[in-house]
């Protein structure tokens, strides 16, 4: 049975990789899931200096799902090189960088500084653009295409991976990104959401919006990844309320290369495991051979 | 040994109407924890509600494992309803734990409402004089009077808002009766509240200048630290409460 994949030049020994920002630095996780058995270790947004993040609470659970607000805290580029980047490199798997950015100069920094570093990096372009009043990357399809340009030009060996928002025209913003020579596409990123104590009358979270995640919004995901997978070119990165190996098999079957564990980490700390176990028996009931077959694998009369 | 595993519901016993005691049997090895240490218990075994719920390790024995709680929404209310032989799954010991007092220290134990659950087995831990301070806002919400009674080390200072059981008063007011009278020993604060009643504490520790360890709750996805879902602001900027606490020292907050 063959399980490895390939996300451009990146070959997985599985499909299997981690969300951003749900598994840490991968050494929070790594008592419980061997981090050599993963196709790939997604490691939380990373920017140039350390970021503090929003004030709490951060966290807001719904209906099979939740809202997270933690607003880009992470430790900056010179600790995750010196400390957070050694530690995975004891592992015999891929390494993907998630980095965000207040300018588009930070990206194309960041991009410089992890190009051949890691094996991949991730753009997180669901963030405030300060010099341009506070639009998302992700929003305006003009800077989308400027910070994807300028970062590209940094980006020679590692391969190079745009993550899109649910919030805009996916179709569209794909077509960009891959004009521009994007090797690979991941999504969905969290919905914007809110929920407020109607007690007090005052938001569950002090930054009043946050990112909806989990089972809840799979069927978005699942949407997209179609979509996406149906008018591109570029392999995907499917991503959205996977609990389950029959979860991750759903993506993969609208159009997903490889798939990646979000929220479910914190429903069971060995999530990854579980779904890769689910992945191998889904394909042992079917007698599937090769996993690449099942990409895209989607039976419709339309 | 893993610190994730399946549990045995022994019993769930009423307290009062509002506070269970549940007791499981670990079905696995399981590590032991400190006082002041914390698990996550999974609710549900559907994905409704998700996130499992944090509380602290009330009792640990060999073949048994408890934890005290309050009803307060959905998660607490399904685990209320768990039955003997139910299998639940249980993810700990999470977190830093209670230091115990320095040799030559006394011991003041602050307990506020349900605070009692995660400072219980501290009390017990601590085998040398202690005093605690327990205040809750009424009666009812007064918990193990029996069960500290019987710690031979231990003399409680009861005080409820209300007056029903008591002192009529907040923790803050025999606090600072005691330690105006002692302010020349060498005295370990230990408190677990609401988070006015913490920062109340702290105020008044920082004033006699005293140590201080405070156990903060927040609202948790990983209780790794990998979410960064449950931080708190401290004098060193944001801190993981699942992490770097739930126990923190005063110079810390
Ligand atoms: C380290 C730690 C130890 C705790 N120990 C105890 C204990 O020993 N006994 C006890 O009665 N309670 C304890 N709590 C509080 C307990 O976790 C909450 O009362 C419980 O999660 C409420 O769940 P619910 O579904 O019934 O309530 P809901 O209000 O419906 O919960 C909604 C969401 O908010 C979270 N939440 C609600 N209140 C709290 C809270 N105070 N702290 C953290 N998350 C919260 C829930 O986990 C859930 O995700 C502890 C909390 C922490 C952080
Ligand atoms: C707590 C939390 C933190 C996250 N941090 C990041 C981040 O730093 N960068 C990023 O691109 N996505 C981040 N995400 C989004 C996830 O990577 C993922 O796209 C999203 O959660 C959907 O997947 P899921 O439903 O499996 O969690 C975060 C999600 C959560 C829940
Ligand atoms: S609960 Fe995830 S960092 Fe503390």
């Amino acid at each position: 049975m063959n399980l490895s994949v390939r996300i451009s030049s990146m070959k997985m020994k599985n499909p299997v990789m981690t969300a951003s920002g749900t598994f840490g630095y991968g050494e929070e996780y790594s008592e419980f899931v061997d981090l050599n058995s993963l196709g790939a270790v997604v490691v939380k947004g990373i920017s140039l200096k350390p970021r503090e993040g929003n004030p709490p609470p951060r966290i807001w659970e719904t209906p099979c799902g939740m809202l997270n607000s933690i607003g880009l805290q992470n430790v900056g580029l010179e600790e995750f090189l010196k400390f957070k980047l050694p530690f995975l490199r004891q592992f015999d798997t891929n390494v993907v960088v998630n980095i965000l950015g207040e300018t588009l100069e930070e990206y194309v920094q960041l991009c410089e500084a992890l190009d051949k570093v890691v094996e991949a990096i991730e753009l997180n372009l669901s963030c405030p653009n300060v010099k341009k009043g506070g639009i998302l990357f992700s929003e305006d399809p003009e800077i989308f295409k400027k910070v994807i340009e300028e970062s590209r030009k940094k980006i020679k060996h590692s391969v190079m991976i745009v993550k899109l928002s649910p919030m805009s025209d996916v179709k569209k913003f794909a077509k960009i990104a891959e004009q521009e020579g994007v090797d690979a596409l991941s999504l969905i990123n969290t919905i914007p959401a809110m929920a407020i104590d109607i007690h007090t009358r005052r938001p569950r979270l002090s930054n009043l919006v946050g990112g909806l995640s989990g089972p809840a919004i799979r069927p978005v995901g699942v949407k997209m990844v179609w979509d996406v997978f149906s008018t591109v070119g570029i392999p995907v990165i499917g991503m959205g309320g996977i609990i389950t190996g029959e979860d991750a098999i759903e993506y993969i079957l609208a159009g997903a290369t490889a798939i990646a564990v979000g929220t479910a980490n914190f429903v069971y700390p060995d999530a990854t495991i579980r779904i890769l176990n689910g992945i191998e028996k889904y394909m042992r009931l079917y007698n599937i051979e090769d996993i690449n077959s099942l990409v895209g694998g989607l039976i419709w009369e339309g | 040994m893993s610190r994730h595993f399946r549990a045995e519901v022994l019993a769930r016993e009423s307290l009062t109407p509002r506070h269970v005691l549940l007791r499981l049997r670990p079905l696995e090895n399981s590590l032991t924890p400190v006082p002041g240490q914390f698990y996550l218990l999974r609710v549900s075994q559907t994905l409704d509600p998700l996130l499992r719920r944090p509380f602290s390790i009330f009792s640990f024995e060999k073949e048994e494992i408890s934890f005290l709680f309050i009803r307060k929404g959905r998660g607490t209310e399904i685990l209320s309803n768990l039955r003997p032989s139910d299998q639940i799954e249980v993810f700990g010991p999470l977190g830093r734990g209670y230091p115990l007092p320095e040799q030559e220290a006394t011991a003041l134990v602050v307990a506020g409402g349900m605070g009692i659950a995660s400072l219980f087995p501290l009390l017990k831990a601590i085998r040398k004089d202690t005093v605690l301070i327990y205040g809750a806002k009424t009666k009812s919400d007064i918990l193990l009077k029996e069960q500290l009674n019987s710690l031979e080390y231990v003399k409680t200072i009861i005080c409820t808002e209300d007056g029903t059981e008591g002192i009529k008063a907040t923790v803050l007011e025999p606090l600072d009766d005691l330690l105006q009278r002692h302010t020349d020993k060498n005295i370990t604060v230990y408190a677990c509240g609401p988070d006015g009643m913490i920062n109340a504490v702290k105020r008044m520790i920082d004033h006699y200048s005293l140590k201080g360890f405070f156990s903060l709750e927040e609202r948790m996805a990983c209780g790794l630290g990998a979410c960064l879902g449950c931080v708190r602001k401290t004098q060193k900027g944001m801190k993981r409460v699942c992490r770097e606490g739930p126990v923190f020292s005063g110079e810390e907050l």
